[in-house]
């Protein structure tokens, strides 16, 4: 399935370059990403926001437990939405989790949130250790990467839907500077 | 001697809907050279793939020169990588002679850092290139 950027803006308000919530699949990110690597001032601030995106949107794409169902198989669902201001980027994502998966995921998110760098970079190294010799998963680093990268506490946010499903919400801020 | 079938590992950087790393590992001089943008659909398979030259061409016994001059990585990628130093460095703890440089642009703490990282969890004497 293509994505088109034209497909994909939805501007809710000025500050915001991307909005969009549906099935999270390779090309779709890479839309996404591309369009801030081509059409913005390549700074570190931009790089840094394009790997969050892919980290983010990666796991969506492998986690969510919200599906839809095409003619070639499942694709999950989720959403993701790019905002700049003056001095920030903020990258707002989200996706249903089932309830086991959201308490380990508040607990993983409570503890990043408790580390400073040197205490990311440990974890990182720790769990990507732990992870090696088991094929074809992530390294299950990417939420600590991207607290590393944004260089900022990971806000997240827990919504009930039902007594089964959760909706995650991750709130990251990249300053410019 | 072992390498005497192998052939050099060459693959085409692409980027598109991934982005796939340039890839030249010789046969003739040892050296290997990974540079580029790795964020891949199979991760496993791409960096196994690797590994399985590197088993192979460390059986004759020979020196090999690693160079890594990526510019991104995304975090699958990055255990694939770690995966090939943890193989170096047990090549090295076996006698074999290695050498691993690692180039990054001198504005990007962030590459820096990986490195480091890499350094830590591998013991391996890694130089770093600020470009």
């Amino acid at each position: 399935m293509q994505h088109t950027l034209s497909e994909t803006m939805i501007r809710h308000d000025a500050d915001s370059l991307v909005s969009y919530k549906g099935p999270v699949d390779a090309p779709l990110i890479s839309t996404i990403s591309q369009q801030f690597r081509n059409r913005i001032n390549r700074c570190r601030a931009v790089e840094r926001l394009c790997a969050i995106i892919i980290e983010l949107a990666q796991n969506i794409q492998f986690y969510s437990a919200e599906k839809i169902s095409y003619g070639k198989g499942d694709q999950r669902v989720g959403w993701i939405q790019v905002f700049e201001k003056e001095s920030k980027f903020i990258l707002r994502s989200g996706n249903a989790v089932r309830y086991p998966k959201v308490n380990k995921l508040v607990k993983q998110c409570e503890l990043i949130s408790t580390l400073d760098k040197e205490g990311l970079r440990r974890l990182k190294r720790s769990q990507r250790s732990n992870s090696r010799n088991i094929p074809h998963t992530g390294a299950g680093i990417g939420l600590i990467q991207v607290a590393l990268l944004s260089r900022n506490p990971v806000d997240f946010e827990v919504i009930q839907i039902n007594e089964e499903y959760a909706y995650f919400i991750f709130k990251i801020t990249i300053n410019k500077k | 001697m072992m390498t005497q079938n192998l052939e050099s590992l060459v693959v085409k950087g692409e980027s598109g809907t991934f982005y796939v790393p340039d890839v030249h590992f010789d046969v003739e001089t040892g050296h290997c050279l990974l540079s580029g943008e790795s964020y891949l659909e199979n991760t496993w398979d791409f960096y196994n793939n690797l590994l399985d030259w590197l088993r192979s061409f460390a059986a004759s016994g020979r020196p090999i020169k690693f160079d890594f001059r990526l510019k991104y990585f995304n975090t699958s990628s990055s255990k694939g990588i770690l995966q090939l130093l943890e193989f170096l460095k047990s090549y090295q703890e076996k006698g074999g002679q290695i050498e691993i440089h690692w180039y990054y642009r001198a504005d990007d703490e962030d590459l820096l850092e990986e490195a480091e990282d890499f350094i830590e969890d591998t013991k391996l004497d890694i130089c770093l290139h600020p470009e």
